[in-house]
């Protein structure tokens, strides 16, 4: 499975990347800035994200409330995201008005500054804060990342903290600190333009150069080297939260992303919980019915990367007996044979899972996007398949040991508030 | 390069032509609906069969017994248990999905192209011959216990079900919470649930939907072993009690102790999706709360910083549905809020839009229908929507061609008729401490306090 696409670079350091696909009168263009929440500094967990929501306040030439309205009236739909390692933002629109969103796309990478008011911040920061009451604060369990990122990194490590920051640091955020970030990290060389849909390549690449070509470049940002976790020994943490039933998290630090067992272990979670035939959720939910939900992942970052399994008891299960059954579990898994069947089927579900997951223009430029802010390869997705398809049973065996059994992780319990003696 | 003017917005090229995807339809033998339609090469399609069965269909006490009856179909058929059913879809790049709605239960399959045969045999065999194993069924009723015990500290779920109970009414099928209780679950049996599924499989009620990058031809084969489902015999029969707008204003509040926000429903019943005047509801609204730049998001987000999102809408299917205003909004501002909302909508009601919102709404909706249909996901949302409604293939261009003519009087008329002020349902899950005094003094005829769940 291949997305077309050709790439070019703007003298000032932009790289943009297009991708026609006439099917449908569609263009989506997506900005990406390496840029996240593990470029912040302690005491200021948050910013990259709070910062993110500043960009759509307007700019020097697009005034407060446009950005929305104007995208809004000509049929598109735009947001942004942030993340630990990347913040990204995007319009999808119909393709007659693809200038409109370099327009403004541009303006705020060259001209975000004269806009900005202490009113704007602290409005943004009072919606970020209600963002984290509703998304991490008032939802059961929405606080579990947080406590798994504090207890797996020492302090002052980026990834100690998760990308919504704490109360406290969104309260200390300056107008200044909009303006040195803005300063270091929003420069078009510290960022990927990528344009799909119902294009003319030749015509694309001329209107990003009329709108981002005469910014100019910002200082260098130096690529985030990898910090391991050094989680020395297990840590058991409890977590008293607003929740009826309990729930049991177990992780390890695993490796960066396209390390070179990233594929194994992604594999491994897929052998051990892809769906209800794997082996924790067929031994937990089907034939034992210890647990009522089961989740597991292995997530690469630029930093670090780790693997974590939550599981919600069922009634009269406590989280001591579920933990100790799924390290049992865990242990026969090094025992099992994992068949060369097996593993091709998970490969196909992959595939039918990544197919699905590019149904849109939007999301097919985006894919080319992210691929080249962290790779400078927009065409890396069959490279990325295919170190999948490559990894065997014995690779999935091996990073088991290598990274899960007998290895240093947290042990995460969240309980009713008032109900410690309920952890693990 | 000369320096580019920024100061104004670039102009439109010229507007891409509308194009509605060309989809077919046909009624098969046995009275089942076939709705298709063709994409452009694609190495996923989408096979969907509704039948007519879902929460309208639950009798009162049986909370839950749709959802459940569903996701049983996926535990396996006669020939494959859940766990063989599973690796066999995964073999095939395939996931499928059962689930109950208000007025359907609808199977969904998305697949690789190359395995759309194999994988539509499949589909077919789960729905004609689902194992419902009293063990498996056993086994799930438990686990929807657990779920539902989990989920009792989820305020979001206790305001949704709260929400449809207290526009619906306590004891109609439609206010009863879709996930069950656990009472009710308990109570369901296996036959209960498999009785269940063999009324709804009345090909009269059926209606299947493709959208596959093959010929009509080619894809109408997928289904053709629908035909063979005989009638039951019996037909499951919606629930008689009727939803009514409440007498007066009313604001019911579900305690939430230390809750740092209180969810939000301001709102009352409205019209299905076949009213007439739906489609101009949905234009009506997003003035009001259907889009970012909206009075209400602007308001209480933009302008206050008291809430993440304030969205607002009209929802129904084949019955009658709700208009409501949702937020989540710090526990402070919880009176203010409703005060706010309230103060929109009777600005709304007796002023109207403004010919700025009229003209942004028309332009916005108008291009948006320009690149409605563009992925799988799209065109099935259309398919399906052809299937179950009985819209013209070209209602897309129709209401396109309705945007171009609608003038203020007409929405300003709407307003009138479809937005219920005297009669406002107001919900809140909150921190009752912090937050019943500012509501009370809101001065509502009526003030209930609700237990969650």
């Amino acid at each position: 499975m291949e997305l077309r696409f050709e790439k070019h670079a703007l003298s000032n350091g932009l790289e943009v990347v297009l991708h026609q696909d006439r099917t449908d009168p569609v263009v989506a263009v997506y900005v990406y800035y390496h840029v996240g929440s593990s470029r912040e500094e302690p005491g200021l967990t948050g910013f990259a994200h709070l910062f993110e929501h500043m960009l759509f306040q307007g700019s020097e030439n697009v005034p407060e409330g446009d950005h929305f309205r104007l995208i809004q009236e000509a049929g598109g739909t735009l947001n942004g995201t942030t993340n630990e390692d990347r913040t990204n933002y995007y319009e999808t629109l119909p393709s007659n008005r693809l200038e409109l969103a370099l327009w403004l796309e541009s303006d705020r990478m060259g001209f975000l500054l004269p806009a900005m008011t202490q009113a704007k911040l602290d409005n943004q920061r009072d919606v970020v804060k209600n963002e984290r009451r509703q998304n991490y604060d008032n939802r059961p369990y929405g606080r579990v990342r947080e406590a798994l990122a504090e207890a797996m990194y020492p302090a002052g490590h980026p990834l100690s903290w998760t990308t919504i920051g704490s109360m406290e640091d969104l309260d200390r955020v300056t107008l200044g600190d909009v303006e040195r970030f803005f300063g270091r990290y929003y420069n078009p060389n510290n960022a990927t333009l990528a344009i799909g849909g119902d294009i003319e390549p030749d015509e694309a690449l001329a209107l990003a150069e009329r709108w981002f070509g005469g910014l100019p470049a910002g200082p260098q940002v130096a690529a985030p080297e990898p910090r391991a976790a050094g989680l020395a020994e297990e840590r058991r943490v409890v977590q008293e939260d607003r929740v009826t039933v309990p729930q049991l998290t177990l992780a390890w630090p695993t490796v960066p992303t396209w390390h070179p067992d990233e594929p194994a272990l992604n594999l491994m979670c897929e052998v051990l919980s892809a769906n209800r035939s794997a082996l924790l959720d067929k031994a937990l939910m089907v034939d034992e019915e210890l647990a009522s939900a089961v989740m597991i992942g292995n997530r690469g970052l630029e930093l670090d990367g780790s693997l974590s399994i939550h599981a919600r008891p069922t009634p009269g299960v406590s989280l001591t007996a579920l933990a100790a059954r799924i390290d049992e579990l865990l242990a026969t898994a090094a025992e099992r044979e994992v068949g060369d069947e097996h593993l091709e089927r998970l490969c196909t579900r992959r595939e039918g899972m990544i197919v699905r997951a590019l149904d849109t223009v939007s999301a097919r430029t985006s894919t080319l996007g992210s691929y080249n802010l962290f790779h400078g390869d927009p065409g890396r997705l069959g490279a990325d398949l295919e170190r999948h398809r490559a990894v065997t049973r014995d690779d999935v065996l091996r990073v088991l040991h290598a990274y899960v059994l007998g290895r240093p992780r947290v042990v995460l319990s969240v309980v009713p508030s008032g109900e410690p003696e309920l952890a693990a | 390069m000369s320096a580019v003017d920024r100061t104004h917005a670039p102009g439109a090229a010229p507007a891409p032509e509308f194009r509605t995807p060309t989809t077919w339809r046909e009624t098969l033998a046995g009275g089942a609906t076939l709705v298709g339609t063709q994409a452009e090469p694609l190495a996923f399609g989408v096979l969907a069969l509704a039948a007519d069965a879902g929460q309208a269909f639950v009798p009162p006490g049986k909370a839950g017994l749709a959802s459940l009856a569903a996701e049983v179909l996926l535990e396996g058929t006669a020939r494959l248990d859940g766990t063989e059913l599973q690796d066999e879809l995964d073999g095939l790049g395939a996931d499928l999905s059962a689930s109950a709605g208000t007025d359907s239960i609808v199977l969904q399959l998305s697949g690789l192209e190359r395995h759309l045969d194999h994988a539509a045999e499949l589909l077919l065999e789960v729905v004609r011959e689902p194992r419902f194993d009293a063990a498996d069924v056993a086994r799930l009723k438990r686990q929807r216990i657990a779920r539902l015990e989990a989920r009792a500290s989820d305020a979001a779920r206790i305001a949704g079900d709260a929400w449809q109970a207290i526009v619906h009414g306590d004891g109609t099928s439609l206010g009863q919470p879709s996930a069950g209780t656990p009472a009710a679950i308990n109570a369901l049996t296996r036959d209960e649930l498999a009785t269940y599924w063999e009324a709804a499989l009345d090909p009269a009620g059926l209606r299947a939907q493709i959208v596959s990058a093959r010929e009509p031809e080619r894809a109408r084969g997928l289904f053709a072993g629908l035909a063979e489902i005989a009638s039951p015999g019996r037909k499951l029969t919606p629930d008689a009690g009727e939803s009514t707008l409440g007498a007066c204003r009313r604001i019911t509040l579900v305690d939430r102790p230390g809750a740092p926000q209180s969810y939000l429903r301001v709102g009352h019943l409205a019209v299905p999706a076949t009213h007439p005047d739906f489609y101009a509801l949905y234009v009506l609204n997003h003035p009001l709360g259907g889009a970012f730049s909206s009075r209400l998001n602007l308001n209480l987000r933009e302008d206050k910083g008291w809430t993440y999102g304030v969205r607002s809408g009209f929802g129904g299917g084949l019955r009658p549905g709700t208009f409501q205003v949702a937020a989540a909004v710090e526990t402070d501002a919880s009176a203010p809020a409703v005060a706010e909302i309230v103060r929109e909508l009777e600005e709304l009601r007796a002023g109207g839009v403004t010919a700025d919102e009229l003209e942004f709404a028309r332009e916005s909706l108008s291009q948006t229908l320009l690149r409605q249909y563009e992925s799988v996901g799209a065109k099935a949302a259309l398919v399906s929507n052809l299937a179950k409604y009985g819209w013209p293939a070209d209602y897309p261009a129709r209401r396109l061609a309705w945007l171009a003519e609608v003038s203020k009087a007409d929405l300003d008329a709407l307003a009138e008729r479809h937005l219920h002020l005297d009669r406002l349902e107001v919900l809140a899950v909150g921190d009752a401490e912090r937050i019943r005094g500012g509501l009370e003094d809101l001065g509502f005829e009526a003030f209930e306090v609700r237990e969650a769940g």
